[in-house]
């Protein structure tokens, strides 16, 4: 029996909204100043929370004395680790629940005996103001009994190296193999071998941590909170020993994440103070203290070895992977996982030897941060490619292009490339964008032109069988609301729903309303990390949106008279898609469904590809649903007087799929490409024996306006997504190719290959004076 | 601790503060929660008013320094070039986050007083206190140069 | 603690609270340094004296052949000023590198020198136009060349009672001038080194050069040894890579956060050379 056209009628040819460059209704209230961020809430009675910090890095805490500023006038309580009923919190699978073993992480609220980081929380206090909970910190008393610390991953993988935790500082081992790897180094011609390390960086989000935390007249606690997770609420619970059930997180529009706010921040600290006091509890993290308490990006040192024949084909990869764990382990063991999984490259390469380590230091602990260590090996692969082009004598393009991957080739890890790759022309794209080279403007002045193609999964790993629910209901006027859990960051995460809403219900944009993040109202979407947001809550919304598409066509069709694959719905009217005359309003449809006791209300939970969990060192098989590709091109000018490095062109092309709205993709690429820019030239959190040197935004560099140029951001979309519409994921890729794009524009330009981030003007400087020793080589004069 | 009076946005405003309470902490605590605080250093823009027309930013003004004064937030009603703004920041979809974007529309309407044309190197310049992490600042200076542009008919 | 704030209503006013409270009193204008040591707890005061709305102090004249600034002066009025610009081109393009329009909007001249900073962006180009500041306390009033008043890191020679009321220099019209600073970014930037230069080329060598630097030395300082070794010499790329040298000795910078002293002492000379290159010297010989 023929399902009456439903199923075609379901295969959307045309788009009304999806794919349309339309404003954003979050937009509009943004530009008003009406958003009420973290920080903007306040409530009767509220207390305000300060953090007091470690100012050692390595160090047993001798005694600790909270009397005077609990007697302070206007402290209302000040907490310590035996105030807390569960100290420990595990962050082996954040939002999943996923146990896997020895790599399972778990990190102090509160420090109890030890520190182990400068900046280590060891105690809480709320007070009536923000100033009275200031002067309460300076009252607390403590003494410290330093403990030998250790502060580079190497020295720290040493038998003999003081102990961060347990008896072993390595919290992390993962491998590939592939092939032969002796056979394939006799395969080559030419051998380049070099050593790259990347440094630590902070997210340095303009909004900084912030929350509100208050017991509700059901006895709930509730937190309104900045955060990629609502799913922490059950971290929460735990920590205080109370049911899960009694958790409700309730997340804010976030000014801004990229992995910072996706570990618990300040949501302990308010939970217990409020779960004490009875009052609300608002704290707010200072920028100073964002810089030192709260973690980076993994420094990784990374040596690696290519081996390529004498046509261009990649034969051999060996590296090995060191990265700085910091204090704390958090998500190092996953960061180190993508890592090894990205550090090919997007190159199909037969024989693969792959060794990486994570190191517990008394650094400040790392995390995520965008991109989640597929940056750090793309600043090594792209080199090494740029560099064996130069050795082979050969266009550096037409080295990528023969090694690229392919639809059907296999990963590192034996991972089958299902989608579509474009790369070849994702990296004719960003060139081309380039335009013609400029001139110098000064003597002193040489230009260069680099590019780098990149690749970054989308999708957490399979492993964590992931799933994302929506909920989509229809209203009486023809209106709709969405229901979903995942939070938004800022980059359009609860538009896009909007809009693939919008598109399937034919309720036009602004008559969807989209509820989002409330871990006890909106049905859970999972996190916004990993480049998933739109892959899962976009695939979820879409499941429950066509449900009702399909009910709405079914009824149309019988109203009209029409048969349901020759109808189509657009701004609150369903209509034969070849005569507009045969119509009826959105309205009627739906109020004839809901009379025959249908609510037109529909949840639905989209679940990523699976896989086997990842059990052992070697890692095999699929590991993510999918990878995005892209390439990006920046033009350079070195003053070869002080090596100072001036982007002035840069572009970005990649293949995102399905663009759901353009103008979001370009603005991914856009601050994905500036962020890159800072971790290529300019920025570094510099830690001197676990004492952090540079605190401030006058001393951690990021770019101005003055830094970044124009942008060029080119759309691609081969529509082999997974996400919805054949979408891809661009939030993480987007920052992926930027450094070693530069790296090689000044290698281009100068003549000198900087291995080592950010590539800083002094650096640049004496890389150029010993070119010029070397080669007896003047450089402008 | 002191009394201060002064006008935002059209509607005067007092209150009591301390002597270093500062300008971003007075309008904050009286509800003008546009105005954001970043880093309390006058680094990252967020904090940026108008303060009897010029932009700057308010975490380094003392609350009392404004006594009498007149400061201006992006929810100055009645302003066409404002308004205008907010408008071309939706279109060219110059707020990702949006936590930058009162900062930024408020320099960019201080900028069109000084300067009606700007050029794109004159708004970069111009925005050049105004930290953003989300957009790379292409869709801000977009935005701002379309209206740049409108003026010039 | 809190401070004791004090609104200034007259210069008189304002030099009797500073007299009545010496060292515990600091004056603040625009604020823009003052806060962030305050945040930093740099500096810890017990009063502050506002005098950032001062109008007796705020001007920039022309008059008997020299422009003379007031204390409390914006950077950004600065920057604005026609007369500055045609008089004392070296200021204006230093204006143009200082900060941010932002910070610029409340920064004061006085504030910037007072606060002494080796990297000061006005103290180089004062400098080289051989500004004196004006110096007023209830007792009377003292003129020190700037050279004099600088007397270590974020340390002057003024007296606990006393206010910068005034910078005064000789009108410099028509001279061959260049400000370069080397930061970490292209946006606001601390500089790694600063320079100020300013010349007049007669009879195809260069005369009365006059050199400045900042964030090489505890204080901004002239170079005049270096300036010696330019006077009355062609401005070729070997006479300018010699008076690189001299300067590179002359110089005294040290290690921090943004750069190595042997770095800072290199940019010295590659300021020099890219001054005059911008200007248009030593471009045949490359």
């Amino acid at each position: 029996m023929s399902d009456g056209g439903i199923g075609k009628a379901m295969e959307k040819e045309t788009f009304y909204v999806v794919g349309k460059r339309l404003d954003g209704v979050d937009e509009k209230a943004k530009v008003s100043g009406s958003v009420i961020y973290a920080d903007d809430f306040t409530m009767d009675r509220m207390l305000y929370a300060r953090v007091f910090r470690s100012t050692r890095a390595s160090a047993k805490i001798k005694s600790i004395d909270t009397t005077a500023a609990r007697s302070l006038p206007g402290v209302a309580t000040v907490i310590t680790a035996e105030d807390v009923p569960n100290n420990r919190s595990v962050t082996s699978a954040v939002g999943q629940s996923a146990d896997v073993g020895l790599l399972q992480a778990s990190h102090h609220v509160l420090a109890e005996d030890r520190v182990r980081f400068y900046g280590e929380p060891i105690a809480l206090v709320a007070a009536e103001d923000p100033d009275i909970a200031e002067v309460a910190l300076k009252l607390i008393k403590i003494e410290y009994e330093a403990l030998p610390g250790v502060f580079d991953p190497e020295e720290a993988m040493k038998d003999d190296a003081p102990k961060v935790h347990g008896d072993n500082n390595i919290i992390a081992r993962w491998k590939l193999r592939r092939g032969d790897i002796n056979k394939g180094f006799r395969e080559a011609d030419v051998i380049v071998e070099n050593t790259y390390q990347t440094q630590f960086v902070e997210h340095a989000h303009l909004e900084p941590e912030s929350g509100v935390a208050w017991i509700d007249d059901d006895g709930v606690l509730n937190l309104r909170v900045a955060t990629q997770v609502i799913e922490q609420y059950r971290e929460i619970a735990h920590i205080l020993g109370i049911p899960e059930s009694k958790v409700r997180i309730r997340g804010t529009l976030i000014g801004g994440g990229f992995g910072g706010k996706e570990d618990l921040t300040v949501e302990p600290y308010i939970a217990l103070l409020s779960w004490k006091t009875g009052r609300p509890v608002k704290l707010t993290y200072e920028r100073e203290e964002m810089m030192y308490g709260r973690h980076k990006r993994h420094p990784y040192k990374m040596r690696y070895k290519h081996g390529a024949t004498r046509d261009g084909k990649v034969v051999a990869m060996e590296a090995t992977l060191i990265s700085d764990s910091g204090a704390f382990v958090y998500l190092s063991p996953w960061v180190l996982l993508y890592s090894a999984v990205h550090s090919t490259g997007p190159y199909y390469i037969p024989n693969v030897k792959v060794d990486s380590y994570s190191v517990l230091t008394n650094n400040i602990y790392t995390s995520a941060c965008r991109g989640f260590g597929g940056p750090q090996v793309a600043v090594a692969y792209e080199s090494q490619m740029d560099i064996l082009a130069r050795e082979l004598k050969m266009d550096p393009a037409e080295l990528r292009a023969k090694n690229y991957l392919k639809t059907g080739d296999e990963t590192g890890t034996g991972q089958r490339i299902e989608s579509k790759v474009l790369l070849t022309k994702t990296q004719e794209a960003a060139v081309k964008a380039l335009g013609d080279r400029s001139k110098p403007r000064a003597p002193y002045i040489k230009v260069g032109r680099g590019f780098a193609s990149c690749w970054q999964s989308y999708g957490r790993m399979c492993y964590l069988h992931d799933t994302s629910s929506a909920w989509v209901g229809m209203e009486m006027d023809g209106s709709a609301v969405v229901r979903c859990g995942i939070p938004d960051l800022g980059g359009g995460q609860r538009e896009s729903l909007r809009q693939i809403a919008a598109e399937l219900t034919g309720v036009s944009l602004e008559r969807v309303h989209v509820i989002s993040t409330d871990s006890q109202v909106t049905p859970l979407g999972g996190t916004v990390t990993a480049t998933r947001a739109l892959f899962m809550s976009g695939n979820a919304v879409k499941l429950a949106a066509e449900a009702i598409r399909h009910d709405l066509l079914q009824k149309a069709s019988e109203m009209l008279g029409e048969n349901p694959e020759d109808l189509d719905i657009c701004d609150g009217e369903v209509f034969a898609a070849g005569n507009r005359k045969v119509r009826i309003p959105l309205a009627q449809v739906v109020k004839a469904i809901k009379s025959e006791g249908n609510p037109l209300e529909v949840l639905k939970t989209f679940r990523a590809p699976v896989a086997e969990p990842i059990t052992r060192e070697i890692i095999e098989g699929q590991v993510f649903p999918d990878f995005t590709f892209g390439s990006q091109a920046a033009e350079v000018e070195v003053n070869t007087l002080t090596g100072k490095v001036n982007v002035t062109k840069i572009a970005g092309a990649y293949d995102v799929g399905k663009a759901i709205n353009p103008k979001r993709v370009e603005g991914q690429i856009e601050g994905g490409i500036a962020q890159g820019l800072g971790y290529a030239l300019l920025e570094e959190f510099i830690e001197d024996k676990g004492i952090p040197q540079n605190v401030s935004l006058t001393t951690y560099i990021l770019p101005t306006s003055k830094d970044v140029p124009d942008i060029q951001s080119i759309i691609i979309e081969s529509g082999s997504g997974k996400g919805p519409f054949g979408s891809k994921g661009i939030g993480e890729p987007a920052i992926t190719a930027t450094a070693p794009a530069i790296l090689n524009a000044i290698y281009d330009a100068v003549g000198v290959r900087i291995k080592k981030t950010p590539a800083t003007s002094e650096i640049v400087f004496y890389h150029l004076k010993e070119r010029r020793q070397n080669t007896g080589e003047g450089v402008n004069c | 601790m002191r009394e201060i009076k002064m006008k935002v946005n059209d509607e005067w405003v007092t209150g009591l503060v301390k002597s270093s309470t500062t300008l971003l902490r007075f309008l904050r605590d009286n509800g003008f929660t546009e105005v954001k605080k970043g880093c309390g250093e006058g680094e990252c823009g967020a904090c940026t008013v108008l303060l009897d027309g010029k932009a700057i930013t308010s975490c380094l003004v003392l609350a009392m320094q404004a006594d009498g004064r007149e400061a201006t937030t992006i929810k100055k009603a009645g302003d066409q070039l404002l308004e205008a703004l907010k408008k071309a920041f939706v279109k060219y979809e110059a707020c990702q986050c949006g936590f930058c974007s009162p900062s930024m529309i408020i320099t960019a309407r201080w900028l069109l007083d000084e300067n009606p044309r700007p050029n794109r190197e004159e708004i970069r310049d111009a925005l050049s206190g105004n930290l953003c992490r989300c957009t790379g600042y292409q869709k801000i200076v977009d935005a701002i140069d379309y209206i740049s542009r409108g003026r010039n008919e | 603690m809190d401070f004791i704030y004090e609104k200034a209503g007259s210069l008189a006013e304002a030099l009797k609270l500073k007299a009545g409270y010496k060292e515990n009193g600091v004056f603040i204008a625009g604020g823009t340094d003052l806060l962030v040591d305050m945040r930093n707890n740099a500096l810890e005061p017990e009063v502050v004296i506002d005098i950032s709305r001062l109008d007796e102090i705020n001007y920039i004249r022309q008059e008997d052949g020299q422009i003379k600034i007031g204390g409390v002066t914006r950077i950004s009025q600065i920057q604005r000023s026609s007369v500055v610009q045609r008089n004392a081109q070296i200021l204006f393009k230093a204006c143009r590198e200082f900060a941010n329009p932002l910070i610029k909007n409340r920064a004061s001249l006085g504030g910037n020198l007072i606060n002494a900073s080796p990297a000061a962006d006005m103290a180089t180009p004062l400098l080289v136009l051989g500004a004196k500041v004006v110096l007023k306390s209830v007792n009377g009033e003292r003129v020190m060349s700037l050279e004099e008043f600088f007397s270590g890191v974020k340390r002057t020679n003024h007296r606990n009672d006393e206010l910068l009321t005034e910078v005064r220099f000789n009108e410099a019209q028509g001279k061959r001038c260049e400000f370069l600073k080397m930061g970490q970014r292209n946006g606001t930037s601390i500089a790694i080194a600063s320079l100020s230069i300013m010349f007049d080329v007669a009879d195809g060598v260069i005369k009365n050069p006059r050199v400045a630097l900042g964030s090489v030395a505890p204080v901004p300082i002239r170079a005049h040894k270096t300036e010696g070794a330019l006077h009355g010499v062609e401005p070729s790329l070997g006479n300018i890579k010699r008076a690189g040298d001299i300067l590179k000795r002359e110089v005294n910078p040290i290690t921090d956060i943004r750069g190595s002293a042997e770095y800072r002492r290199e940019m010295a000379a590659s300021l020099l050379l890219m001054a005059f290159q911008n200007l248009g010297y030593t471009r045949s010989e490359l």
